[in-house]
């Protein structure tokens, strides 16, 4: 018999009985077994071990609809175990999390600290956008050394923006 | 960092080493962060968890604060390893139950400690002994700002940095403290003093997270709301409600010591009579009269060196540490045997309770 998470023999058999009455077999390979934690002696695999092979299975199964392109996790999935599957999920589930946020925060608007390096990149966003505004303005009033220079610097700008993604 | 480098060395939180605060015992505060181009550690196969391990380790041991850490795969720890880092509350108990692919971090002192593919990626920990929550923010932030420029972490404008549970999105921080509540418990105003918490929406939970039940009168008081508010106001609101249940704390030590001085003699005299005339000592039994002991040297019935026997005992008793001291596998009855043993010796060097001990003048010396 083949182990239920890799290729290899199968040498960890489990039996669950399960809530609904059904039985759910297992069967691992030892390295697998014991990456499920099913062999610390101190007993059965912690919520979490169960909560990652159901994750694994429902994976196997294929979704029909409402799956993350990026890692195939189903709205289904998020419905049962409350959990996302990576942080595109965000994007394609958006509604049905945004709805739950306030029963579990205070708020739903992120205020807490932001990545320097977005900050960075919304500076000069904002800069680019007033640049923009600016160099219309000075084309309308045919003032063309100002444009000139406006376009200069959002030339630098966009240098800047390349020289920081590389 | 070896194993038994980190065993030999317990950090200062543990020892209870510096000034200690007579409510606080450790302050925490944890961050999680995900990389944007992996799924999350419960959906990736083990082939992406440990791409994802190979690929943050050498970063995390490159850190400033990781000279020479403790960096270990979970499948390269036994079981006894494992429990003894649970212990000392380096990693979780769910972290400990997971094998290749899944790591941990520690930072040479043990104040900052990293959990790679726990729930989220990157699970971040710093932890101080006392009532310093900003100290220990400060301690990870800088970290945090230190690993964002080379590992591009997965955040929304609106929802903050993006976690595999909702419950931890927008800052993805928790802060909690570690409280010693004797008075409160042995004057039975506990139930109504954490009461308020739960309207705060701060979790409250015994001394091992999540579903454990409290032991030796700790408990641990977080914050379960990570977004719509900054860091420091989820601190400050957290440290505002604290600062409220140390006051009750201590008024009920207060009162205890006014209007019930046999019942709290009582209660320490038996817990100093237990410890150091016991053969047999389960750990629960040892706990709550540890924290009896530690109770008394906070109202100075027992000279200041008891609290940080108290503290080293709380920890050395437990039966991984217990195990790991013996270096063999030991069954529950010989725990209990070696516990009172190691409990007896620890204590020989301090004498019985004394009302109004020390340097303190009193009229009436109340031995008990």
């Amino acid at each position: 018999m083949q182990c239920d998470l890799c290729q290899n023999k199968a040498t960890v058999f489990f039996t669950q009985m399960q809530s609904e009455g059904g039985i759910k077999k297992t069967a691992y390979c030892e390295s697998c077994a014991e990456e499920q934690g099913v062999t610390d002696p101190f007993g059965l695999p912690g919520e979490t071990a169960i909560e990652d092979s159901k994750m694994q299975d429902t994976k196997s199964q294929k979704a029909l609809s409402n799956e993350c392109p990026e890692c195939q996790f189903t709205l289904d999935d998020l419905r049962k175990v409350g959990r996302l599957g990576c942080s595109h999920c965000f994007q394609y589930f958006r509604e049905e999390i945004g709805q739950r946020l306030l029963s579990l925060h205070k708020g739903d608007q992120h205020s807490g600290r932001f990545p320097q390096i977005l900050l960075d990149i919304q500076d000069r966003a904002t800069r680019l956008a007033e640049l923009h505004q600016q160099l219309q303005e000075a084309v309308a009033q045919e003032d063309y050394e100002k444009a000139a220079s406006v376009r200069d610097e959002v030339r630098q700008i966009e240098e800047e923006k390349e020289g920081g993604q590389a | 960092m070896r194993f038994k480098t980190l065993i030999n060395h317990p950090a200062d939180w543990i020892i209870g080493a510096g000034a200690q605060h007579p409510v606080v015992i450790t302050s925490r505060i944890r961050l999680a962060r995900n990389l944007r181009q992996f799924s999350f550690p419960g959906w990736a196969t083990k082939q992406e968890r440990i791409e994802l391990l190979d690929l943050v380790q050498p970063s995390l041991e490159n850190l400033s604060v990781m000279k020479e850490a403790f960096s270990q795969s979970m499948n390269q720890l036994s079981a006894l390893q494992k429990q003894v880092l649970v212990e000392r509350h380096l990693i979780s108990r769910e972290q400990a139950a997971r094998g290749e692919g899944s790591a941990a971090v520690i930072s040479r002192d043990q104040s900052v400690s990293i959990m790679v593919n726990e729930e989220d990626h990157l699970r971040i920990q710093s932890i101080v002994s006392g009532f310093h929550l900003h100290e220990a923010h400060q301690k990870i932030a800088d970290l945090d700002q230190e690993l964002e420029e080379i590992l591009p972490f997965a955040f929304d404008r609106e929802w903050g940095y993006l976690t595999a549970c909702p419950t931890n999105l927008g800052t993805g921080m928790r802060a909690s403290v570690m409280l010693h509540l004797p008075g409160l418990v042995l004057s039975q105003q506990i139930g109504q003093a954490l009461n308020a918490a739960s309207h705060l929406r701060l979790a409250v939970r015994g001394l091992y997270g999540e579903g454990t039940e409290s032991l030796a009168n700790l408990f641990q008081i977080s914050n379960q709301s990570t977004l719509g508010e900054s860091e420091e106001t989820i601190i400050e609101s957290l440290e505002r409600f604290i600062k409220q249940v140390v006051d009750a704390e201590m008024s009920a030590r207060e009162r205890l010591l006014k209007e019930e001085l046999p019942l709290v003699l009582d209660h320490v005299g038996r817990a100093y009579g237990i410890l150091t005339h016991a053969h047999v000592l389960s750990s629960k039994e040892a706990l709550s009269h540890l924290s009896m002991l530690r109770f008394a040297a906070d109202l100075d019935f027992l000279p200041e060196t008891a609290k940080s026997i108290c503290d080293a005992l709380l920890m050395k008793i437990q039966p991984a540490h217990l195990q790991m001291q013996t270096d063999d596998e030991l069954d529950p009855s010989q725990r209990d045997h070696i516990r009172a043993e190691i409990v007896r010796a620890q204590l020989q060097s301090l004498g019985s309770p004394v009302k109004d001990n020390g340097d303190r003048s009193s009229n009436d010396p109340f031995l008990i």
